[in-house]
């Protein structure tokens, strides 16, 4: 008989609850929890799911624990790791795309004949690429992609829209001819069983009967499809929390009113976290101007809160936006630090990675250490990366104090490994391979440099070349892992990277974020600046005619101003240049604007 | 829950075993069969007890008829379990959602393999490795989890019962006192310890027979301890004394013994048959006791009897098992709104007549030794379970395996006849013309009447599979009716041979082609042909009828004067069987009637083909 051994620390959190959140933890039916930023979310969340696992389910019988992406998946695993939640074997927690593979999918499709490739892999971005430029119909590939996702009666009116409907058909057809599946197949295939058969909800719905979903917003509509079946069909008891103001994703296909819709059906409890801990007033205000329907208040013992604005449209020899990443760099950065605040604690974000290699070139430059997430980064963080970044770190630090854990480490390592299927015995000769190869290259001082290039091309040869080859179940993966082994080459981008820098990628201090605004969510930062505020650029200067697009930008800007504990610094230069080198003049972003005369209104 | 099939792969005796099964299973066959190596196979799957290592084989282990080239042609074996009827019990659903194979109705799957592993050339048995999955996807594995709620526990042979009993680790008898230990007051546990205690103090104590300045015991107990120090030293030596019961309050129940005969004596001096059914007793109860528990962790509990019979009292062996066998449904829980699944499925390997005498006719699984084509011997399975025998043809046949222990389903091969006479005459025609059936093992079976069907729905292809021939009566009619034969033979032909048209004119060649013998009128007529006077004279001895006796002695002398009316009549006075038994002491080679000789060679034939 397993128990769960609760650390001390989940009484901790639980006593610190507030009346709010107090009666998420009281629950006992359907939960749907809309909770604004800087008010408890993930807290609310994990221990909530700590009292379901110890009072409303009994193995074999378990939680699933559904979020948007691999990156909250781990954080949500950090989370709960610290009150003694590591490893249940009875808690599922993994991606929507996840859940729908190994628990419908691939338990049941072939009961449910679903037309499954045989000996299919996880198609990359490129193989999906490949399969719409064959086709000849690569420059209709967002609108194929979002017209899957959103029309689910594949027999309605609405399916056929232009001909799009038989797209996304020979598309598919396309993917599963090259024996390939991408990850919209496992989550409408999934959809697709418990949809038409009894059998398989009630087969879920044994083993899980208890859903728990995070980032609801983000999750789309073959998701809220699966919720709505799962949970007032089948029975199986729903707890999903999320925001509403913070769906950014509406590009994706992502519908912000399905959270809300579900928070107002009258089977489900609806509770508010209004409380907000991390805010500063003033940001709080500001934000609430720009999203005013929200119900975020400040909790009291919060401080005031600053914003700043600079209108830089020239800096030195620089104009624009490259004026405006010099100026943070000589001038902002180092008034900050000034005030004892460490770059790990300042994240400047922008729209894209155009921006994001104007800072980044400046900080260069200045001989900042940063971490970088946008797609101009030097690698993606993704599953792999993160996971050889955590390796890394384990040679740094981790064998000394258990932060990370090897056997953490070990464990996302064979996930990667099984999709081989290997015997008992490989498995066990390839992690003791690689249990090796981590223990040879611990490294004694920290202040030691070892070069990443000769750490990671060794890992390579010497253990990840039996996961990780062309033609192997980890294409998205290999090609990452292949990125980074050409560029920590001489005379290549990450050629001086170390072993240390690599490791320092998670969370280090000396280390200022620079991140795009889409990927900031769910990361919070004392300091923030936000540059590149150009009325054209946020909101696009096609978004401010479309309603539902320039709403989509308010909630991207409100994402990035809610990130800030203490102060928000508003960065803009009044015109940008396009692409094409044409320089357009709107003035700061309407955003911005508002922004200035809510505080102006203040004094 | 039941198993509803079985599925074994080159292991041991079993080159391909597939059986169907349902509710409690009873394992039969003659030695060395593979009966104890079936119950191994599901052992490999479902035993939480089992360690590890045992899952990792020998090369003994696989079928020997694979030969010397198994390793590099990659042979593998592999057990597989098919569960069903758990649909209703959640905690079963929960444990099995991710096996399942087939929805209609709800299958799952569980299967033991022990296979090479992916290497270019498979050299020996290192390349070799076992694993467990479930709803056949390899990659879907499952171990102690699993079985920790569905187990399969085995009770190995009772040799020694009342050892087994007291001392055995897992003695049912000690986990039933675990339990008790739990609810007892502390508080009297600790003053009763006491009073043992000052009664052993007491015991100790007594004084010598003679002038009682002695106490013998005590002397005696140091003389011990003396002796002790002075073989392993001062230091070395050990407290030593002389108890009733350990003194400690925890370990009082511990020492708690089962008498019998008022307390006057322990279990080890009870018979090894009562022993053995008081094992039993204390296993059901365990089991019981399991499923009651709050935080009850075993959802299922197969349990594997060995050879239950040994040392039990043929009359007991029935008596315990007719019940046990059969699904009690209603006892436990009597609310009738709540359908009660069992939660306990026997297994059980026997070659006692009288426990399958009593079994449930689709709980029994006959396993027997055949050859494959290139002349390999391996062991099948075979059950009733795709007979098609309906519910009456199954009380039928329960009934006559009831009455007749069972000796069916033993025997090599089957002669099926109609009534007693047959029974007593056919085993002494065969020894006449030089088939002993007894030592061929072939059995004589009277269905009472001409009902053969269900027999041979039982003994046929698709039931237990085992080489049968009828011996029935022509029983023409008058006029120009077809003989009662014909319809009979027609519908057992039907059965027998599956893609069977309309009856043919050559149906008479057509039933000697499968085993079906017919003579031309009924026995008593037909015999008399050739044997009038053995007959006479045993009517002649037999009966009391005045009249009957006149009639027999002008038989006797004249053949050609009987009168089938009156042999009938006079015969069935005496009773057919009696008069066969008597007639079956004069009768020689010459009187033995063809169609009944042909029947015999047929069956012998096919007994040793």
């Amino acid at each position: 008989m397993w128990s769960i051994s609760l650390h001390n620390e989940f009484q901790l959190e639980v006593d610190k609850l507030n009346s709010e959140q107090r009666q998420v933890y009281d629950s006992t039916g359907h939960c749907v929890v809309l909770a604004g930023p800087g008010t408890g979310k993930t807290k609310t969340l994990i221990t909530k799911l700590g009292r379901m696992l110890m009072e409303d389910v009994q193995p074999p019988r378990g939680v699933a624990c559904l979020t948007f992406s691999n990156e909250t998946v781990r954080e949500l695993e950090r989370r709960l790791k610290k009150i003694g939640l590591g490893q249940v074997p009875n808690l599922f927690i993994g991606t929507v795309h996840n859940f729908c593979m190994a628990n419908i999918v691939m338990p049941y499709g072939k009961l449910a004949k679903i037309p499954l490739p045989h000996d299919f892999k996880v198609a990359s971005e490129d193989d999906q690429n490949n399969c719409f430029q064959n086709l000849g119909i690569y420059n209709q590939k967002q609108n194929v992609v979002i017209h899957r996702r959103t029309c689910l009666d594949r027999n309605s009116a609405e399916w056929n829209n232009g001909g799009l409907g038989e797209l996304v058909e020979r598309y598919e057809n396309q993917l599963h001819e090259n024996h390939l599946i991408d990850f919209d197949d496992m989550t409408l295939w999934g959809l697709r069983i418990v949809e038409q058969h009894e059998w398989a909800r009630k087969l879920i719905k044994a083993r899980f009967p208890i859903l728990i979903i995070d980032e609801y917003q983000d999750l789309g509509l073959p998701l809220h499809r699966l919720v709505e079946i799962l949970c007032f069909d089948a029975g199986i008891r729903l707890l999903a929390v999320g925001d509403p103001d913070q769906s950014i994703y509406g590009f994706l296909g992502a519908k912000p009113e399905l959270l809300g819709d579900l928070a107002n059906d009258p089977r489900v409890q609806k509770v508010v976290l209004k409380l907000n801990y991390r805010n500063g007033r003033k940001i709080l205000e500001g934000a609430k101007k720009i999203i005013s329907n929200t119900n975020n208040e400040c909790e009291n013992s919060i401080a005031e809160g600053e914003i700043f604005f600079y209108h830089i449209p020239n800096y030195g020899n620089f104009e624009g936006i490259e004026a405006q990443a010099q100026y943070i760099v000589d001038v902002l950065l180092p008034n900050i630090q000034a005030r004892g605040i460490g770059l790990e604690k300042i994240a400047v974000l922008y729209l894209d990675h155009n921006d994001g290699q104007k800072i980044f070139d400046a900080t260069q430059k200045a001989g900042l250490k940063t971490i970088r997430i946008d797609q101009g980064a030097h690698y993606r963080k993704n599953e792999i990366t993160r996971w050889l970044e955590t390796c890394a770190a384990w040679c740094m630090i981790g064998w000394k104090n258990g932060e990370p854990g090897l056997t953490e480490l070990i464990r996302r390592w064979e996930r990667f490994f099984r999709a081989n299927h290997p015997s008992d015995s490989e498995l066990w000769k390839h992690r003791k391979n690689l249990i090796r190869f981590l223990w040879n290259k611990r490294i004694e001082d920290p202040k030691q440099s070892v070069f990443l290039r000769d750490w990671i091309s060794k890992f390579y040869e010497g253990c990840l070349s039996a996961v990780f080859y062309d033609g192997c179940q980890w294409q998205a993966e290999y090609h990452q892992l292949s990125q980074i082994l050409d560029k920590v080459k001489l005379g290549k981008p990450m050629e001086s990277f170390t072993v240390m820098d690599f490791a320092g990628q998670i969370g280090h201090p000396e280390f200022l974020n620079l991140i795009t605004l889409h990927s900031v969510k769910g990361l919070e930062f004392d300091e923030v600046i936000i540059m590149g505020l150009e009325e054209g650029k946020i909101p696009n200067y096609y978004d401010t005619g479309h309603l539902t697009k320039l709403k989509e930008k308010q909630r991207l800007f409100y994402v990035g101003l809610t990130r800030a504990r203490k102060a928000i610094h508003l960065v803009y230069s009044g015109f940008y240049y396009d692409r094409n080198g044409n320089r357009w003049e709107y003035g700061k972003s309407q955003f911005v604007t508002l922004l200035e005369e809510q505080i102006n209104l203040q004094t | 829950m039941k198993i509803s099939r079985i599925h074994i792969k080159n292991f041991r005796n079993f080159k391909e075993l597939d059986v169907n099964t349902g509710d409690n299973l009873v394992i039969v066959g003659e030695n060395k069969v593979g009966k104890t190596n079936f119950l191994y196979a599901l052992r490999l799957v479902l035993d939480p007890t089992l360690p590890e290592s045992s899952r990792w084989l020998e090369e003994k282990d696989f079928w020997d008829g694979l030969g010397d080239n198994k390793f590099s042609e990659r042979a593998s074996i592999k057990i597989s379990i098919d569960l069903t009827d758990f649909e209703s019990d959640d905690n079963l659903l929960t444990v099995l959602a991710e096996h399942i194979v087939a929805i209609d109705p709800l299958t799952a799957r569980l299967t033991y393999a022990f296979q090479p592993v992916v290497k270019e050339e498979i050299k020996s048995l290192e390349d070799y490795e076992p694993i467990t999955f479930g709803g056949d996807r390899p990659e879907n594995r499952f171990g102690y989890e699993l079985r920790r709620f569905i187990a399969l526990e085995v009770m190995p042979a009772l040799r020694d019962a009342e050892s087994d009993l007291i001392s055995s680790r897992n003695s049912p008898l000690r986990r039933l006192i675990e339990q008790v230990k739990a609810q007892v007051n502390r508080e009297k546990l600790k003053e009763v310890a006491n009073d043992i205690q000052s009664a052993t103090e007491k015991v100790l104590d007594i004084p010598d027979n003679s002038d009682g300045t002695q106490k013998p015991i005590r002397n005696t107990e140091q003389a011990i301890q003396e002796t002790l120090k002075e073989f392993i030293g001062e230091i070395q030596a050990f407290d030593l004394a002389f108890g009733l019961a350990p003194l400690e309050a925890e370990r009082l129940l511990q020492s708690l013994r089962l008498m019998i005969d008022q307390g006057k004596r322990t279990i080890a001096e009870a018979s090894t048959g009562s022993a053995n059914a008081l094992y039993m007793v204390l296993k059901e109860l365990e089991l019981r006791w399991i499923r009651r528990q709050a935080n009850n962790q075993r959802f299922h509990t197969f349990l594997g009897i060995e050879e239950p019979e040994a040392h039990l009292h043929p009359h007991l062996q029935r008596q315990i098992y007719k019940d046990f066998l059969r699904p009690r449904q209603h006892q436990e829980n009597p609310s009738p709104n709540t359908p009660q699944i069992s939660s306990r499925t026997v297994l059980l390997t026997t070659h006692s007549p009288h426990i399958v005498s009593v079994s449930p006719i689709k709980s029994i699984v006959l396993l027997k030794s055949i050859r494959d084509e290139a002349g390999k011997l391996h062991s099948v399975g075979v059950s009733a379970w795709n007979a098609g025998l309906e519910k009456i043809d199954i009380d039928d046949i329960e009934r006559y395996l009831d009455v007749n222990r069972g000796e069916m389903l033993f025997a090599r091969a089957v002669i099926l006849v109609e009534g007693e006479a047959e029974l007593y005459l056919v085993p002494k025609i065969a020894e006449l013309i030089g088939y002993p059936l007894e030592k061929i093992g072939i059995s004589v079976c009277s269905v009472g009447g001409t009902n053969f069907l269900p027999y041979v729905k039982l003994l046929g292809k698709k039931g237990f599979d085992i080489p049968f021939a009828i011996i029935t009566d022509m029983d023409p009619q008058e006029e120009n009716n077809p003989p009662l034969a014909k319809n009979r033979v027609s519908k057992l032909l039907h059965e027998i041979l599956i893609e069977c048209t309309d009856l043919y004119d050559t149906w008479q060649q057509d039933a000697i082609q499968h085993g079906i013998f017919i003579n031309q009128h009924t026995l008593e007529i037909d015999l008399f042909e050739i044997a009038s006077e053995p007959m006479c004279r045993s009517l002649i001895e037999l009966t009391e009828n005045q009249h009957a006796q006149e009639r027999a002695s002008k038989w006797l002398t004249s053949p050609c004067s009987v009168d089938n009316d009156w042999l009938i009549k006079d015969i069935a006075q005496i009773g057919k069987g009696r008069f066969a038994q008597r007639l079956s002491q004069y009768l020689q080679p010459e009187h033995c009637p063809h169609y009944i000789m042909e029947a015999i060679k047929f069956v012998v034939n096919q007994s040793t083909q």
